[in-house]
């Protein structure tokens, strides 16, 4: 019997039972239809908790330190004592070597080489270095100490926080963006006051910070004192004129290298590659800054991009307005840590490879994002095992309605066997009748899936810019072609294996009893 | 074209032990239309599916067209019966929810036959049978008398070498058991077809065989009165 006079056949024996036919499909149907649904939601789900988690700049945000790498700690402070295996050994030592940086402080500040490189990178919207510079604000008899941040271009987040004003344009050198409390402290003392300080303009000294004296600092902190900023600065100046008059001692060489290593370790190496001493330290200059902007006092700052500092900032300054002033208090104040802005979630993790390869090192969210792709992945085995069950179910169901139908029409079999069909083209009509059933529910499933994926959709994105309270149109559901061709071979499968039992039942009957009626 | 030796066919299925058949022998020249009578329960049926590959005998022979049917498998007796032999019941036998064409086009459908040739043949068995305008009529709105002629039309669309029929007019009244006696007479004379026709009714079993066969409780004896009207097909 050839293949098409099978399928054409089995399409009309479907068609004789036309409302069992299509309950069968639509058992299919629906089976597959969850299957379908399962995975184009759980893929569409990843890529909208991926778009939303990515809307959130700090998400998108890699913190970037410029390598330890050649400064080492010297051997004594990591030699591990005692017999150990090598990897415990190797362990060990990592961690006195990790443990020595941290007290130590000695990160390389990151160069203006490394600073271009990173902006010529491709998908990165913005790098802003953290560059923080200590101000002191004269009003009146008193001063303010505090310090002044880098603030982002493309920090929209606090743009969003601003109670009046705007954030500080591009590159401007006299813009600065106070928080409530800087306000406050700068005589708006109720919120009314706080407005009518937009506009004004403050005489500021910029000062020495005293964070550079880090071994010193680290000294004092881990004895559990507490050092005011004043102090800080005070100490930083000290050890400043320490360290430049350092070569007027009769200090031995390695005597000379160890009170660099601890008062002065990021700059211990350039001042060790030249000999000339270094020209005195102009600690303080002057600007008359304007308050551009005010912006809410909330948990966090964001955009102050107070990532990994311990106090919240209270003055911003645009980052390339800081530029030129930093490069006057450089040699006081190297910066450490970069933030790169990343254009969106999906250039994350490339863009991370990236700078590590260069060398630096690298602090993102990337974890979070292979979480949630783990646990979706989690989900979507969940929903998938439970589609299974249905689809389990769903055969046997429809190989027992297949077996009713075997019995209601083993008279036709009788006379099909009678005039000459084989047991085994018994099997493949009844199997090819599974299989166009499969096919069909398959098909149904298919074209049904664009109309309520798109219902599903609206609902879901409504629901979620209301939660979110933004516009989302992020996907809810995405289907890959691949994910069609598994329904398609699912819904045959059960269709194909809810007949077999049904169908080896035909071929078996005794064709003079099944003329008969059974 | 038939020859059985010693054919035997028990029923052992219930407590009742039936012999259906008993050591039956039986020679039909091809060509040859022989009419087998006997009362009900006599083993007619039973000797009818034998020849039809439709049963296994319980012991003895049983040749058809130089084929030992007893010794051919489950598949092969299928392909004889689409091939080689045609079937006519009592009871029609039609495929409810197809269509007259349908029906008679199910041999060779299941032979492989392609469409265009099916079209053909079909359109020539039921022409044959004078049903040409009603191909596309269900069974259910066709009288007995054109139920059995489309049945005829499937028994004789693959132009099989062997016509079998069991009590085909047993369900019709006597002027459309004519008509269909007839039909079979027709077809077997101008196909040369052999044709083993059951019946009940002494005067159809006359009118249109060569020869006339009796079984008694299974047991198989030329009509002694009939002997007389037996040809052999050679002479025709
Ligand atoms: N499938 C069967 N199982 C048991 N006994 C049967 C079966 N078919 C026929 N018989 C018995 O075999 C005998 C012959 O039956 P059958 O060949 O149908 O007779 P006929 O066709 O001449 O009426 C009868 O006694 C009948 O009851
Ligand atoms: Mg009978």
């Amino acid at each position: 019997m050839r293949t098409i006079d099978l399928i054409g056949m089995a399409l009309r024996n479907l068609r004789a039972r036309p409302v069992r036919s299509a309950l069968n499909a639509l058992g299919i149907l629906l089976g597959s239809q969850i299957v379908l649904m399962t995975l184009a939601g759980t893929r569409g789900a990843a890529d909208s908790l991926l778009a939303l988690v990515g809307q959130a700049e700090g998400m998108r945000r890699i913190v970037v330190m410029a390598s330890d790498a050649g400064i080492e700690p010297p051997a004594e402070a990591i030699a591990v004592d005692g017999e150990q295996d090598e990897s415990r050994r190797q362990a060990i030592e990592q961690r006195l070597r990790d443990e020595w940086l941290s007290s130590n402080a000695v990160y390389a500040p990151v160069s203006a080489e490394q600073l271009a490189m990173m902006r010529g990178l491709p998908h990165v919207v913005e790098v802003v270095p953290e560059r923080r510079l200590s101000v002191e604000f004269r009003r009146g008899e008193t001063t303010w100490t505090t310090f002044v941040d880098s603030v982002a271009d493309s920090s929209r987040q606090l743009e969003e926080q601003l109670i009046v004003g705007r954030l500080p344009r591009p590159g401007a050198t006299d813009e600065v963006l106070l928080s409530e409390y800087a306000a406050y402290r700068l005589g708006g003392t109720t919120r009314r006051e706080a407005e009518l300080l937009l506009g004004r303009s403050f005489d500021v000294r910029f000062r020495r910070e005293g964070v550079p004296a880090a071994g010193l600092s680290h000294l004092l902190y881990r004895t559990g004192a507490q050092v005011t900023t004043d102090d800080e600065a005070l100490l930083a100046e000290s050890v400043a004129r320490l360290i430049d008059r350092l070569p007027e001692a009769s200090l031995s060489e390695s005597q000379r290298a160890m009170l660099e290593a601890i008062f002065a370790p990021a700059e211990s190496e350039s001042s060790a590659a030249t000999d000339e001493p270094k020209a005195p330290i102009e600690p303080y200059f002057e600007r008359r800054l304007t308050v551009c902007g005010i912006v809410e006092l909330g948990d966090d700052a964001p955009g102050f991009l107070q990532f990994l500092t311990r106090t919240a900032p209270d003055v911003g300054m645009n980052h390339r307005g800081m530029e030129p002033l930093s490069e006057q208090a450089e040699q006081l104040v190297p910066f450490r840590t970069c933030f790169v802005q990343v254009d969106s979630i999906a250039n994350l993790a490339a863009t991370v490879r990236s700078l590590e390869e260069a060398g630096l090192q690298v602090y993102s969210n990337t974890w979070l994002i292979d979480d949630i792709d783990r646990q979706i992945g989690i989900a979507r085995w969940g929903v998938i095992g439970v589609a299974s069950i249905v689809l389990l179910v769903t055969a046997l169901a429809i190989s027992n309605t297949l077996v009713i139908s075997v019995l209601q029409r083993i008279p036709e079999f009788g006379i099909m066997k009678s005039i000459g069909a084989s047991n085994r083209q018994i099997l493949g009509m009844m199997l090819f009748e599974g299989g166009c059933l499969g096919a069909l529910g398959a098909i149904g499933a298919m074209l049904l899936s664009w109309p309520i994926a798109s219902v599903i959709e609206g609902q879901v994105q409504a629901y979620i810019a209301y939660r979110i309270g933004s516009p989302f149109d992020g996907a809810v559901f995405r289907t890959e072609v691949g994910d069609h061709l598994s329904v398609i071979v699912i819904a045959l499968a059960i269709g194909v294996a809810a007949s077999l039992l049904p169908a080896i039942r035909a071929a078996r009957l005794d064709p003079i009893d099944a003329m008969k009626g059974g | 074209m038939i020859r059985c030796r010693k054919l035997t066919k028990i029923y052992d299925r219930t407590s009742r032990r039936v012999v259906a058949l008993d050591e039956v022998d039986l020679d039909v020249a091809s060509g040859e239309r022989v009419a087998l009578v006997g009362r009900s329960g006599s083993g007619k049926s039973s000797l009818l599916n034998l020849l039809a590959g439709l049963d296994r005998p319980n012991s003895g022979t049983i040749e058809v067209n130089g084929r030992s049917l007893e010794r051919c498998s489950a598949s092969e007796l299928a392909i004889y019966r689409r091939r080689e032999i045609g079937i006519v019941f009592q009871a029609f036998r039609l495929v409810g929810h197809r269509t007259a064409f349908e029906n008679v086009e199910l041999p060779l459908l299941l032979d492989g036959i392609d469409r265009s040739e099916r079209r053909r043949r079909v359109g020539e068995a039921l022409e044959r049978v004078g049903l040409e305008g009603r191909s596309g009529h269900r069974p259910d709105e066709l009288s007995g008398g054109e139920q059995q002629r489309v049945a005829l039309a499937r028994a004789i669309v693959h132009r099989p070498r062997l016509l079998l029929a069991d009590e085909p007019t047993g369900n019709l009244d006597p002027s459309t058991a004519e008509r269909v006696l007839d039909l079979f007479d027709g077809v077997a004379r101008e196909g040369n077809t052999t044709l083993f026709v059951i019946t009940h009714d002494p005067k159809v079993a006359e009118r249109s065989s060569d020869r006339l066969l009796r079984l008694h409780e299974g047991r198989l004896a030329s009509e002694p009165d009939r002997s007389s009207r037996i040809r052999s097909a050679e002479e025709r």
